[in-house]
This record gives C-alpha cells, sequence and structure tokens, in this order.
C-alpha cells in the first residue's frame, strides 16, 4: 500500500458498510456523499484492506456495499420481502427508479382513492404499524434501513431513490422466468 | 374596417376578451359573460369580427387568438410544416425580384420578415419540443401512452432537422443573390441567421439523444415493472421456486444479512453509544505504549536451600526416645543449630498437638535461664 489512507473516514466508511447499508452517490446527505466519493477514489486499495479482515468491498455504479454470501437461508426470504416492497412501489408510481423523489404523505393519498394499492399494503407481512401512516412508514424505514431510499427533507418527509437501486434492478433482471 | 374603431372596441371590451382569451380552450356561453356585456355589445363585437357567436356559444375570434398568442408566446403547438410554405414564399419573391428589380425596396423588407419569422419559429419550437419532451417524459404515467408520445415528438424532431436543413440550404444557395442587392439590414439578418443555425444545430443534438434515452429507458422500466409483477404473482402461487430460477439467482445476492461483528469485552452500550467512538479516536491519538524496563535483580550466588520443619516427622521420632521432650528437641540434628525460641516454639506445639500422648511430669529442665517442663512419651502408645 502506497497511498497513506485517512484513518477516520475509513473507520466512517466501515461503520457505514458494516450494518449491511449501501454508500451512494446520490445520497442527500453530504457526509455519505463525501464518503462515498473517498471510497471511490481509493476503491483498490480499501478493497485489499477490507480484505485483511476477510470483507469484501464490492463497488457498483454510484454505490458501494459489502458482500457476504452468508446466511444463504435469509436470502430468499428477504427477496420475497424485496418483490413485495417492490410491487408496492411500482403500483403507487411506474416512475419508481434511481433519483425519483416521492412524499410521505403522496403516498398516503394515493392510497385512499386506490384499493388495490391499500390491498397491497395490508397485505405486507413484514412491514408493522396499526395505522396507514405508520404502515407506510414502516415499509420506507425498511428500505431506507437497508440504504436503498434516504429522507431528502425531513420538514416535509420527502424520499429520494439512490444508485444502490440499481443492485436490485440488475438482481430482478436477471432472473429467468420459465414459460 | 376601421382600425381606430377596432383599437375602441378592444380596449371598450377589454375585460370579455381577456375572458375569452384565458377560456380559449373550451366552449363558453352567453351566460357566462352576462356581466361583462350585453347582447347588443355581442352584435357589435361581431361584427368587427372580434367574436363569432353560434346559438348561445361565443368564440374568440382566430384571428385575434393568434395575434395573442404569437404575441405572448403563449401557443403551446408546434408548427413546423409552415417553415417550407415560408421559403416556398421567399423563393418566389426572389423570383419576382430577378425579374423586376426595380421593386427591390418593397419586396426584400418583406424578405427580411420572412427570414426573421423562419428563425423565430426555429427557435420557438426547439424550446417548445424540450418543454414537451421533458413533460412527457416526467408526467405520464402509462408507459404505453408514454413510449407512443415519445415516439411522435422523435418523428417532430425528425421534421424539425429536415426543416432546419432545408432552411439551412436555402440560405446557402440563395444568401449570393440576397446579399447582392446590397441591403445591409439584410446582410446583418443572413449573418445572424447563419450563427443561429450552427446554434440551433448543436442544440437539437442532446435533444435528439435525450428522447432516445427516454424511449429506452422507459421500455426497459417498462420490462422490469412487468418482471416485478410476474414474480410477485408467482410468488403468491407458491410457484416462484419452480417456474424461475429464483433459488440458482439467490447464491448470488451477495447483500450482507447481518451486521459485522467486532469482537470486543467493552459493554455493547458503550461501543454503540454516539461518544464512543470520538473518544476512543481521542483516546488513541494521544495513547503511547507503556514500556518499563526490568529493574537488575541481584542473585545469590550462593544457594540457599529452605529448611522444611515437619512436626509429625519429629513426634514420630520423639515417639521412640526415651528422653523428655525438650531434650530431645536440644538434640534433634535438625534442630541443632536454632535458636532456643525456635525450638521452644516447636515444643510448645508438640505438647499443644499431642498432648493425649505425651505425659507431662512435674520437673523441670532448665536450658539457658528457661526452665522447661519435662514431658515424656506415654508408653502405652508404643
Amino acid at each position: 500500500m502506497t497511498i497513506d489512507l485517512d484513518k477516520q473516514k475509513v473507520s466512517k466508511i466501515f461503520y457505514h458498510l458494516k450494518e449491511g447499508k449501501f454508500l451512494s452517490q446520490n445520497s442527500p446527505s453530504k457526509i455519505e456523499k463525501n464518503l462515498f466519493e473517498y471510497l471511490y477514489r481509493h476503491r483498490e486499495i480499501l478493497s485489499e484492506y477490507f480484505s485483511y479482515i476477510s470483507i469484501e468491498l464490492s463497488v457498483g455504479n454510484g454505490y458501494a456495499y459489502f458482500s457476504s454470501y452468508d446466511n444463504k437461508e435469509k436470502k430468499l426470504e428477504q427477496i420475497y420481502e424485496l418483490i413485495d416492497y417492490l410491487n408496492f412501489f411500482y403500483n403507487y408510481s411506474p416512475m419508481f427508479d434511481v433519483g425519483f423523489h416521492f412524499l410521505l404523505s403522496d403516498i398516503e393519498e394515493k392510497i385512499k382513492d386506490n384499493m388495490t394499492l391499500d390491498l397491497k399494503l395490508k397485505k405486507i407481512k413484514t412491514i408493522s404499524g396499526d395505522t396507514r401512516r405508520s404502515k407506510i412508514l414502516s415499509l420506507i424505514n425498511k428500505l431506507e434501513r437497508r440504504g436503498f431510499i434516504a429522507i431528502d427533507d425531513e420538514y416535509l418527509q420527502s424520499y429520494i431513490v439512490l444508485n444502490s437501486y440499481e443492485y436490485l434492478l440488475a438482481f430482478f433482471n436477471a432472473i429467468e422466468i420459465k414459460e | 374596417m376601421n382600425i381606430e374603431k377596432l383599437f375602441q372596441n378592444l380596449n371598450r371590451h377589454r375585460e370579455l376578451i381577456f375572458y375569452l382569451f384565458e377560456h380559449r380552450d373550451r366552449v363558453i356561453y352567453s351566460v357566462e359573460i352576462e356581466e361583462y356585456c350585453s347582447d347588443s355589445t355581442l352584435d357589435i363585437l361581431e361584427s368587427f369580427e372580434l367574436i363569432e357567436l353560434s346559438d348561445d356559444k361565443i368564440f374568440l375570434d382566430l384571428r385575434v387568438v393568434n395575434f395573442l398568442e404569437e404575441y405572448i408566446d403563449g401557443d403551446d403547438t408546434i408548427e413546423i410544416s409552415g417553415i417550407f410554405e415560408k421559403i416556398d414564399g421567399i423563393k418566389h419573391k426572389l423570383e419576382i425580384l430577378q425579374e423586376h428589380k426595380t421593386k427591390h425596396q418593397e419586396i426584400i423588407p418583406k424578405i427580411r420578415r420572412e427570414l426573421k419569422k423562419i428563425d423565430a419559429t426555429l427557435f420557438g419550437n426547439l424550446d417548445k419540443l424540450r418543454v414537451h419532451i421533458d413533460r412527457v417524459y416526467k408526467s405520464i404515467d402509462t408507459f404505453s401512452l408514454k413510449l407512443k408520445e415519445l415516439e411522435y415528438y422523435k418523428s417532430r424532431l425528425k421534421e424539425y432537422e429536415n426543416a432546419l436543413n432545408g432552411f439551412d440550404t436555402f440560405i446557402r444557395l440563395h444568401s449570393p443573390m440576397m446579399k447582392s442587392y446590397y441591403n445591409s439590414e439584410l446582410n446583418i439578418l443572413l449573418e445572424s441567421i447563419y450563427k443561429n443555425k450552427i446554434l440551433l444545430s448543436k442544440s437539437l443534438i442532446p435533444l435528439t439523444q435525450d428522447v432516445i434515452e427516454y424511449i429506452n429507458q422507459a421500455q426497459k422500466q417498462n420490462i422490469f415493472i412487468e418482471k416485478i409483477i410476474n414474480l410477485k404473482e408467482l410468488k403468491d402461487s407458491y410457484e416462484l421456486k419452480n417456474r424461475s430460477d429464483i433459488v440458482q439467482k439467490a447464491e448470488s445476492f451477495d447483500l450482507m444479512q447481518e451486521s459485522v461483528r467486532i469482537g470486543s469485552k467493552l459493554h455493547r452500550e458503550i461501543l454503540h453509544s454516539e461518544s464512543f467512538y470520538p473518544t476512543l479516536h481521542k483516546i488513541s491519538n494521544k495513547a503511547k505504549l507503556k514500556s518499563h524496563k526490568a529493574d537488575k535483580i541481584e542473585f545469590c550466588e550462593k544457594t540457599k536451600v529452605q529448611e522444611f520443619l515437619s512436626v509429625a516427622e519429629i513426634h514420630l521420632a520423639f515417639s521412640s526416645s526415651k528422653s523428655s521432650l525438650i531434650e530431645f528437641l536440644l538434640d534433634y540434628n535438625k534442630l541443632k543449630q536454632k535458636d532456643i525460641s525456635e525450638v521452644s516454639t516447636i515444643y510448645c506445639k508438640m505438647v499443644l498437638m499431642y498432648e493425649d500422648e505425651y505425659k507431662i511430669s512435674p520437673n523441670l529442665f532448665k536450658y539457658k535461664e528457661q526452665k522447661f517442663a519435662k514431658v515424656y512419651y506415654d508408653n502405652r502408645f508404643r
């Protein structure tokens, strides 16, 4: 290793990614955006650095994460959950994609007028909450916790779909359905 | 038509004209405009061809609408085909000019006006195309409709490109002839049109790329949404594992299911507290490894052997002796070098420990100004 890494930044990157979250280039958080840029500039050295503690750093198009092939039995469970979430969001708006902005209140309003959407929300078993609003929040939190979306404006409760969402696009696109 | 009277009427009934213009995209009924004017006024306006009346419906005259739209540039429609008509018109005027050169003072201003109109139309329409394309991509939710609209604008862009090229060819072919009339205003205009043409051609390239990209994205998105819907249906009917390769593909799903664990003896609450990291960082920066050097230890050259005296062992030896305990101890090999105080301690210990096996006589034994009772081993235990 010939370049001295910024210890503070490296540890911040580690503490962020170790939770299974993504770092995205289009994150509304300046700190995360800067960390991603630092990571991207030093991706080769950092990959080597983390490999010493048996962690694999994966860098995609505008996003990065720690990859792991452990817990195979839980994977299908998580993929099934994600299918439910995406199916809901595409019913809410077909424009749901990287860079898409949405408001919590807008989803709420749409559900009021759209029984199918309401039913889809009710059928998602992996989310919690007694009210419609709390259920939507729980659903949003699920994707936010993994780093697929981020809050853009706390006052308006507006969210943005991050670059890391491309990971899901690539994964689900690769699945082949037998006719 | 008297222009003065026309303006007077427009001014007098401006509120009505404004209302009709604002609602020009829908049918307006006479009941709606009762507050603005009477029936007789409507008749006057109709006679001036400012409005058209049809039963109880009122329409603003198309010429007024066109004039106002053009003036405020409020028309959203993209008019490209008109450019070719205007070019044909200029060509016709140039032919007349060639035959009747004396009419140049009359015809050249008209040519200038037409050239300016074409230039402005090309500029305006490119802006409108940009706005329309962006609006279609961002606001239409239904993908089939969105794709149809985008394909339409793609063809309009092609039409625009043809019009731009047609105008360019026309300018290149006819500018020498137009310049031959030595009209400075016309020459300046031709220069400006040439520069604008380069600018428009440059702007057209990214817009065409954008519309193609939008179409590709919309198609891709459409395919993806359909896939998610299919996956969801198969999942809900418990057929997903059999009817897809999801199990194999899940092998490549490498997102971490659990967070990375770091071994530490510190309490979890401390590790996860907000102040932990800054504190640790601060300490680690200041901390230095403390190294103590061991003091020199002087070893004795002579080996010192620790002697252990076993009371039980002495008692065993004493049990076969006929002398008193104190005399036996003073004579005992391992005690010969010992101080009297150590001997007396062992004497006391033995008397206390084996009292039942010893006989204590009233006779005393004197040794270095100390008196010891004479104690013998009881023969009964031998």
